[in-house]
């Protein structure tokens, strides 16, 4: 079931399988996940997350594909024979161009490379269920915005604005991550990928904040985006 | 040339002279023969006129050939047996090749020199004929065991080739195990055998190192996905104060750059065990315009200037992946060091990638720049390794990666030759 609130497509409910055999990265994330209002099961074994993947429905299982008794991949074949309606992120520290197609032709909807940060799973996590839930129809409600994902529109009150492809994943990270203090290595991350590395995109990261407030103000959106001094970034509509 | 032809080619040189000499020696000797035959028929001759002399005087003793011929000298001469040349009064008078013996005979007291003829030519027809068909017949000998050699050879060699077409096929990487081809011959059936196991101990030592690159990958990116997850909760707490936040921050870039070198470090490990073996003829002329196309902000946000000349479709054969990190190091190291406001070169042409920037000199030596870990020491966070790598994948695929600065100009330049030096 999905409950929203104010700020969008809040995925209170939404049922999480996290297989992931380290045990502190697993409380962690699990931790940080149950924080954002999903309700996460957790697995440490292939045969216990696949045991559970079979048991249960989930809407979407984030797998490691390195456990020590099997290969996370087998899992995502099993589910796609299956048919499985869940989502499926693979969580990797093999950071192979083949490995990620792999997984992503065995039926994966997306593919991490560890280390990661937790508002970026959480915002691929999002993107996962909004794909799974509504087809390109999703909308996301935040304050006086609202952000169709698909289509890369964002409106205030009925009035379009016109943002970059950038400004834009911008704009759609930091509402997927509202209230949450975002630091700018991981939206430097998530924006930008490997194009950058992050210690040479911080100022760079600040010009397009600037824009993007810019913009913003001047379509009549409140100042939702706050600068944390040394932190980073906050999204926050009250 | 091929073992057959080489063979072959060595025994139809050896037969060929062979039978050169042969041809002589035989002829040489079967001549010898012949006249040593002649040569006792001429003494039985000699000894039958001489017998006949004792028997009845010498006037009513001649024949219509006047041979023997016989005629009375004074002295006694030692026996002689020469070659002469007589004219063939039968046959249009041509000169004949005749054998000839003279002897000193005494008979009734009285001495006589007989001297008898015999013409070589039915022997030496038959020597001649004899030495040829004996020839011809080792000549015929001789290419027959070539022939049978040579496709005998080629049936021997068989296992042997096989072998080598196997070997070529060969590939570390891929599942299969080669099969080399079992033989009969246990010269072969041995290389055969030395070269599985070859394989197979190579194939276990590539698959340990992958395995280690990628257990290493594994084990050093978990604690470091750990620390990250654990920062990134620190983050979320309310009790922080900017001073915090600061550390936080740059504990959060120290482990970036662990990460990140840790991932070169790796990826350069893998470039060098070769563990990228899937290569396309890839169009880097997309590629190329894609990756600038995704740098682009990058150059506006330092007011850099673009020259972009790219040649369509110009392919190269090479890993996607590997492609696609030599080019994004090029250009993330034109963005961290060009200069503010300067000008960034991009050329692509069938022969030579070349990327250029603005900036000052390199504050080290130009051959220590594709060297791992040199920096630039005004810039201590980055790794060190973007160049280092470009480098790897440029030797890996034997492509030449050169370096020039033009001082006038203050220009940078990277220049990699797409001719591959092997070709």
């Amino acid at each position: 079931m999905l409950l929203k609130n104010q700020a969008g497509d809040y995925p209170n409910g939404m049922k999480i399988l996290l297989i992931e055999d380290e045990p502190p990265l697993r409380t962690a994330v699990c931790t940080y996940l149950e924080g954002e209002g999903y309700t996460v099961t957790t697995a440490d074994t292939f045969r216990q997350g696949a045991e559970k993947a079979h048991d249960y429905d989930y809407d979407c299982i984030v797998v490691d594909l390195m456990l020590p008794d099997g290969n996370g991949l087998d899992l995502v074949r099993a589910l796609k024979n299956r048919q499985s309606s869940a989502g499926i992120i693979m969580v990797t520290a093999k950071d192979a161009l083949a490995d990620k197609l792999t997984g992503l032709d065995a039926g994966a909807d997306d593919y991490l490379t560890k280390p990661f940060h937790l508002p970026e799973l959480n915002a691929r996590l999002r993107s996962v269920l909004r794909r799974r839930l509504f087809g390109g129809q999703a909308q996301v409600q935040a304050g006086v915005l609202t952000l169709w994902p698909d289509q890369q529109r964002v409106c205030v009150q009925g009035t379009d604005i016109k943002l970059t492809g950038k400004e834009y994943e911008l704009l759609l990270f930091l509402v997927t991550n509202v209230n949450r203090l975002l630091s700018k290595s991981a939206i430097a991350e998530h924006v930008w990928g490997d194009a950058m590395d992050v210690a040479d995109s911080h100022e760079f990261l600040y010009t397009h904040v600037k824009n993007l407030r810019r913009k913003l103000l001047a379509a009549g959106c409140p100042d939702y985006i706050q600068t944390r001094y040394g932190a980073g970034y906050l999204f926050k509509t009250t | 040339m091929s073992l057959y032809s080489q063979t072959a080619r060595y025994l139809l040189l050896t037969a060929f002279f062979i039978a050169l000499v042969g041809a002589i020696g035989f002829y040489t000797f079967i001549h010898q023969r012949i006249r040593h035959e002649v040569d006792e028929l001429l003494t039985g001759q000699v000894e039958r006129t001489e017998r006949r002399l004792q028997q009845r005087p010498a006037g009513r003793l001649y024949d219509l050939d006047d041979n023997p011929h016989i005629e009375r000298i004074a002295q006694p001469r030692p026996a002689e047996f020469s070659d002469v040349l007589l004219i063939d009064s039968l046959d249009n008078n041509d000169p004949i090749d005749v054998r000839q013996l003279q002897a000193t005979v005494t008979a009734h007291g009285q001495t006589y020199l007989i001297t008898v003829r015999q013409p070589y030519f039915e022997f030496n027809e038959l020597a001649r004929e004899m030495s040829v068909s004996v020839i011809i017949g080792f000549l015929l000998l001789m290419a027959l065991s070539v022939i049978i050699g040579l496709w005998l050879s080629r049936r021997l060699w068989h296992p042997f080739y096989e072998t080598i077409r196997q070997l070529g096929s060969v590939r570390l990487d891929a599942g299969n195990e080669p099969s080399f081809p079992q033989s009969n011959i246990r010269e072969f059936s041995l290389l055969s055998q030395s070269l599985q196991d070859l394989t197979q101990k190579l194939r276990r030592q590539f698959l340990l190192q992958k395995q280690f690159t990628e257990n290493a990958s594994h084990e050093l990116q978990t604690p470091l996905a750990v620390a990250s997850a654990e920062l990134d909760f620190l983050l979320q707490s309310s009790h922080l104060t900017e001073a915090d936040h600061i550390h936080l921050q740059r504990a959060t870039n120290a482990l970036n750059r662990l990460s990140q070198l840790n991932r070169s470090l790796l990826l350069l490990a893998q470039v060098e065990n070769n563990q990228f073996a899937r290569n396309e003829p890839l169009n880097l002329s997309d590629l190329l315009a894609q990756s600038v196309t995704e740098y682009e902000p990058f150059f506006e946000h330092k007011h850099m200037e673009i020259k972009e000349a790219i040649w369509p479709d110009v392919y190269l054969r090479i890993n996607r992946q590997l492609a696609g990190v030599m080019l994004t190091n090029l250009l993330k190291n034109v963005v961290r060091h060009g200069r503010l406001g300067g000008c960034v070169g991009i050329e692509l042409t069938a022969s030579a990638l070349t990327i250029r920037n603005n900036g000052s000199p390199l504050p080290f030596a130009d051959s220590q720049l594709f060297n791992r870990f040199v920096k630039d020491p005004a810039r201590p966070d980055s790794t060190g390794l973007g160049l280092a790598l470009v480098k790897q994948i440029c030797d890996r695929y034997g492509l030449s990666l050169t370096y020039s600065y033009e001082a006038k100009r203050e220009e940078h330049s990277f220049r990699i030759g797409l001719l591959k030096e092997s070709e």
